[in-house]
């Protein structure tokens, strides 16, 4: 008498393995997604700025001309950053006082 | 901030006193009174004065009023401080190099006009020995050796701008000019110093000085001169010499404790001249001055930016 087939019916330890498996492929693969994506990000190389600030943008934007038409004193300077004033801290303001009386000799 | 302004002793002067009060302006006008009283004891070109009558003496001694005692005193501690270089002795020989009459009595008299007069010429005097005076403080009387005669000059204008800068505080802080010989009482009113102008000969303000006290004295030889035997002679003689100082320096201003010693201290810097005299200054540390030199470079001792006004 012959044995019929039987299929074998995997043991409850290696189902566990194979889910644990299952779960760490996904999780790799999350994980690497997730890395992708920050390595895709831009990176901020800009200095914070203060919040507060207000940045100014001129009104109008003049359309660029090319250098060679412009004339010697327009055309843009290099390393030229604008001035900023600054302004004297004086807790009152000094005037040269008024002479009461001046010095000579023997008047 | 009241003021008043008068003639007396041959110069401009100048009162002021810093307050508002209603009677301010009649303290102010006892002021020439006083130095009217004062140049009656202290004047070598009034006969009458009480100056002139111990310069007659003859060697006797002489008792003299308190006003006389205490400016011969300024000059004697004067001549100690300077080490002779000042002098009440020096009359003689100054009517020697020819000044033995007032400016402005010359200019009367139908002299030219202004301050550099031609007068006549002398044998110059040897200058007697300040040391040799004699004062007795139980009979405050004087003694003058035979043929000394003294000039209280300066000092004796010094001694006035104090006097009556004295007198004038008791009404408020005060400030007397006494033909450049300038007392100051204390900060004014508000607590401030008083603005003082350095003038050149030429009249432009140089600097400007912030006093809280003290006094201020500026001698010079751009200003009452005369020639004689066709060489400019000026009023500050030095006593080594008996004549006029050789001095390249023109004009100095000094900053002291007190107008008569400022007065000192001058008259001491110009007959020295710029290089030893800035030394004597810087040795001297009440002491603050500005020279004005003949070629009209200005030089100013250490401490004197102390006094300026920034």
């Amino acid at each position: 008498m012959s044995k019929s087939p039987t299929k074998k019916r995997p043991s409850p330890a290696a189902g566990l393995k194979w889910l644990i498996s299952a779960a760490a492929a996904v999780s790799t693969l999350v994980g690497w997604q997730a890395f992708a994506a920050q390595e895709a990000a831009p990176v901020n190389t800009q200095l914070s700025q203060p919040a507060a600030q207000e940045v100014v943008r001129p009104a109008v934007i003049q359309p660029v001309q090319q250098p060679s038409t412009l004339k010697e004193s327009q055309r843009p300077t290099l390393n030229k950053r604008p001035k900023v004033r600054v302004p004297a801290v004086r807790s009152t303001p000094r005037y040269r006082p008024a002479p009461v009386t001046t010095t000579r000799s023997s008047r | 901030m009241k003021s008043l302004e008068f003639r007396a002793m041959n110069c401009q002067m100048l009162a002021a006193v810093d307050t508002a009060h209603a009677r301010a302006d009649e303290w102010l006008a006892e002021v020439p009174s006083w130095f009217a009283n004062w140049e009656q004891h202290l004047s070598r070109f009034r006969i009458d004065s009480e100056l002139s009558q111990l310069n007659r003496s003859r060697g006797r001694a002489f008792p003299v009023s308190s006003v006389l005692w205490d400016v011969v005193q300024a000059a004697l501690r004067a001549s100690a401080a300077s080490g002779g270089l000042v002098t009440p002795t020096l009359l003689t020989a100054m009517e020697s190099a020819g000044y033995d009459r007032s400016f402005s009595s010359l200019q009367l008299s139908g002299q030219p006009s202004g301050a550099s007069i031609y007068l006549k010429t002398k044998t110059p005097m040897a200058v007697k020995d300040w040391r040799a005076i004699e004062c007795n403080a139980q009979t405050r009387s004087i003694r003058l050796p035979f043929g000394m005669q003294l000039d209280l000059g300066g000092i004796a204008k010094g001694w006035a701008a104090q006097q009556a800068v004295q007198k004038l505080s008791q009404h408020g802080p005060a400030l007397v000019d006494a033909g450049g010989d300038i007392a100051i009482s204390g900060p004014r009113a508000d607590g401030t110093a008083w603005p003082i102008g350095v003038t050149a000969p030429d009249g432009h303000e140089v600097e400007m000085l912030m006093l809280s006290g003290g006094g201020v004295a500026t001698s010079g030889r751009d200003y009452r001169r005369w020639k004689q035997g066709g060489h400019w002679q000026h009023h500050i003689l030095d006593p080594r010499t008996a004549q006029p100082a050789q001095t390249d320096i023109l004009t100095i201003t000094i900053v002291a404790p007190t107008t008569c010693e400022a007065e000192m201290a001058a008259k001491v810097v110009l007959i020295l001249g710029s290089e030893e005299g800035l030394q004597w200054l810087e040795a001297h540390p009440s002491f603050a001055g500005l020279l004005i030199l003949e070629e009209g470079q200005i030089l100013r001792s250490r401490r004197f930016k102390s006094y300026v006004w920034s």
